[in-house]
């Protein structure tokens, strides 16, 4: 199997089996914009992902190389958040900061199905939480004036009646 | 949330009033009154048997256990129905939440009450009810909701512990999840046991409840202390400034974890979100309210597992998001005036142009005017479905639409002339459901319209049907294609079954039959071999078959999943058990009655009101 260097952002290099780092869509139209030779050994640089990340990536990348291709029509795909796998699940059990630094990571090397995992996770963690809740588990600030708060309420609690 | 309920509990429970008022509340029980709404029956427009009408009063069979006209039965069960090709997925199926539903009924009791104890008599296939809900003067209130069962071949009187709420009612809405149960489920009767009071105390109570439901929608409970304090106090200004200077003292990014993300990512995690969840995120700052608008999110709009919610007001609201939207499902919503048709037609003027699926399945706003708005905003529908529609005459102005695929007026006052100009104008019909349209008196020609107008058909539900014939069945004949076809109880039709000589077969995945009592081994003869892939076959009453041509069907359709052979008069009971034992892969379907039909009902089950 012909490998490929990876090289994170704090300069580890990573070899991988180029047709597991293939899964990276970014990856692959680098390589072949570059017409690199597989025979070569060419040291791709992510000046983006950290070799932690990276680490973890190559063994998501690793475990789902023999994964069908995913649809391209994201359109009329069920949005379901029950299907993640037990692998993925536990692949996944990550502090928070982890867990958005793979989303980055998805997202910067095109990893639809990573990207899909990771997505669905958040979602999870943003189901069935209050407004406050939801700032508090993601540290994020409200900003709404009082008038503007109130006025969002009145627009969004319409469903909050079960 | 909760305590705050309790805290009204505690204030206004009504027995406080009444000892004062020297006037003890009653306890009533009480059987259905009246059958206000429902979604399907197995029943007919023209009988009461298997319908939702048999609701109404005492139980009629309980404590028999079996199958009987006498009770209310919906129009199906399992999953079968889904692995149709005929079957319909929801738009955005995370909206429906951990317990979904496919049924409902909704019933009317002659006395207000505080409800105490609902109970539901089930006699066949019990474990279906999951959501028990009660209207009171504004709003419909949960009064219980749970998981769906599969309990055995038991009769029982189901009673929940409802929440107690301090609303009188005297409607009910039952919601059902029938996919665990072996076959149809059958109820018999609901039973309401309340407090009632004296009017006085009722207008009352009344008026506490609605001051205080204003009170329990504020956010106080849910909020953080600053801004109750903001809420509490006149003095706005004052505190937002603290809050201000709060914030900009405050380390971090604002959007905290997701500030690194691009908003697109942030889209994409909102798209796995239901709708609440959207609600919810659109309240958390401002960044999160624009995101959680953002007309991407709202290409689907799935606001059936909301029926209970929707008013006018929200559809506005949704209307400024909706910049995009291409499927609409509004099922179940707009009871009790809950939606006016004005608001709908508005809505569609303003989002409707690019819908190509809209699904308004038992909405009571549907009249006239929104059918005419809806030919004249969505000219790109693929897909309408209007089931149990009951409220608009002007069918003939739907054959405008051209673009149809699947056409669903179950239930409907759709009449001939219309259905026939409405395959007419589309002739890449794939799916149509005409089951219980009792004003089409000539079914033949629709049948015939198909056959000749639409070479694409994949399925077409007849159930019902009454003014069907076989010269209306042969005319299908030309559409090779048909997936399924469902002539059950088209009695017109069931003469003989000589049609089935002429069907194309080689596609054919369903054919339901049901007591279609002229098909005999022959006409079935005919049609097996030409159809390989059949999956689910309904026999149900169809009394001349015999064990022979089931025994041929069992083994050459390779594919045969269900068969139903209940009342099937020839078919003896240990032949179903052999063949459940040789043919462990198809669900071989015989529902029974046990004896003793005709005996009254045991005063025991007898409502004191109704004695």
């Amino acid at each position: 199997m012909p490998n490929i260097k990876l090289q994170s952002s704090d300069n580890e290099v990573f070899a991988v089996d180029i047709e597991i780092a293939k899964c990276s869509v970014t990856i692959k139209t680098m390589l072949e914009d570059l017409g690199v030779d597989d025979e070569e050994e060419e040291v791709v640089p992510l000046p983006n992902v950290n070799s932690a990340i990276l680490k973890k990536v190559i063994q998501w990348a690793t475990y789902h190389k023999d994964d069908p291709p995913l649809p391209e029509d994201d359109e009329n795909k069920e949005k379901r958040t029950d299907d993640i796998s037990s692998w993925d699940a536990d692949f996944l059990k990550v502090d928070q900061g982890t867990l958005f630094e793979l989303i980055l990571a998805a997202n910067y090397l095109d990893i639809k199905g990573l990207l899909d995992v990771t997505c669905k996770t958040v979602a999870n963690m943003i189901k069935g939480k209050t407004p406050d809740e939801i700032r508090k588990t993601f540290n994020i600030k409200n900003d709404f004036t009082a008038a503007e708060e109130d006025q969002v309420r009145k627009e969004n609690e319409w469903c909050e009646e079960k | 949330m909760q305590s705050a309920s309790d805290v009204i509990s505690s204030l206004f429970w009504f027995k406080d009033d009444a000892e004062k008022e020297d006037q003890e509340p009653q306890i009533i029980e009480q059987f259905v009154q009246n059958v206000e709404d429902f979604s399907s029956q197995y029943g007919s427009e023209i009988s009461v048997s298997y319908t939702a009408f048999n609701l109404r009063g005492p139980p009629s069979n309980f404590p028999d256990y079996g199958d009987y006209p006498q009770a209310f039965v919906m129009r199906t069960y399992g999953t079968w129905w889904d692995e149709a090709p005929s079957a319909q997925s929801d738009y955005v199926p995370q909206n429906s939440g951990p317990i979904a539903s496919q049924d409902y009924v909704e019933v009317s009791f002659e006395r207000t009450v505080y409800p105490m104890e609902v109970s539901v008599f089930e006699t066949y296939n019990p474990g279906a009810l999951v959501r028990i809900w009660a209207r009171g003067p504004s709003a419909w209130m949960l009064l219980w909701e749970g998981e769906p069962e599969f309990v055995g071949d038991t009769p029982r009187i189901f009673s929940p512990p409802i929440r107690q709420i301090n609303v009188p009612t005297r409607i009910l809405r039952l919601e059902f999840n029938h996919r665990l149960l072996p076959y149809y489920t059958e109820l018999d009767a609901v039973l309401l046991k309340g407090k009632e009071s004296s009017n006085l105390v009722r207008i009352k109570n009344n008026f506490s409840y609605s001051s205080l439901f204003y009170k329990k929608t504020q956010p106080a409970v849910e909020k953080g202390q600053l801004l109750n304090k903001i809420m509490a106090s006149n003095l706005h200004e004052a505190v937002m400034t603290v809050a201000l200077k709060n914030k900009e003292i405050d380390t971090g990014p604002p959007l905290g974890d997701f500030e690194r993300l691009p908003d697109e990512t942030i889209l994409c995690v909102m798209k796995y979100l239901d709708m609440q969840s959207l609600c919810r995120c659109a309240q958390i700052n401002r960044h999160f309210n624009r995101l959680a608008s953002d007309a991407i999110l709202y290409r689907k709009l799935d606001l059936r597992p909301y029926w209970h919610c929707i008013g006018s007001q929200v559809l506005m609201t949704l209307s400024m998001r909706c910049k995009f939207l291409k499927k609409l499902d509004l099922s179940w919503c707009g009871s009790h005036n809950m939606i006016q048709s004005h608001y709908i037609v508005n809505f569609l003027r303003d989002s409707g142009a690019q819908l190509t699926h809209l699904r308004m399945n038992c909405c009571k706003f549907v009249d006239d005017y929104v059918l005419r708005a809806v030919v004249e905003t969505c000219t790109q529908l693929q897909e309408l479905c209007l089931r149990s529609v009951t409220g608009c005459r002007d069918w003939m102005c739907l054959a405008a639409l051209t673009k149809l695929t699947r056409l669903d007026v179950y239930r409907t006052d759709i009449n001939t002339s219309a259905a026939v100009a409405i395959v007419r104008s589309n002739p890449g019909l794939e799916h149509l459901n005409v089951g219980s349209c009792k004003m089409i008196s000539a079914m033949d020609e629709v049948a015939m319209e198909l056959g000749s107008n639409c070479p694409g058909l994949i399925s077409v539900d007849f159930w019902k049907s009454y003014s069907l014939t076989a010269n209306g069945i042969r005319a299908l004949s030309r559409c090779q294609m048909l997936q399924e076809l469902d002539v059950g109880w088209c009695l017109q039709a069931a003469a003989s079954g000589e049609w089935m000589a002429w069907l194309a077969g080689g596609e054919l995945r369903k054919l339901f039959l049901g007591a279609l009592r002229g098909v005999c081994d022959r006409d079935l003869r005919s049609l097996v071999p030409r159809a390989p892939r059949l999956a689910q076959l309904d026999l149900l009453g169809v009394r001349a078959v015999t064990p022979d041509i089931c025994d041929a069907i069992l083994a050459e359709c390779l594919e045969l999943r269900l068969l139903d052979v209940s009342f099937c008069d020839q078919i003896h009971e240990s032949q179903v058990m052999l063949w459940r034992e040789q043919y462990p892969h198809v669900s071989i379907k015989r529902s029974f009655q046990s004896a003793n039909l005709n005996t009254a009902p045991s005063p025991l089950f007898l409502a004191p009101s109704l004695e």
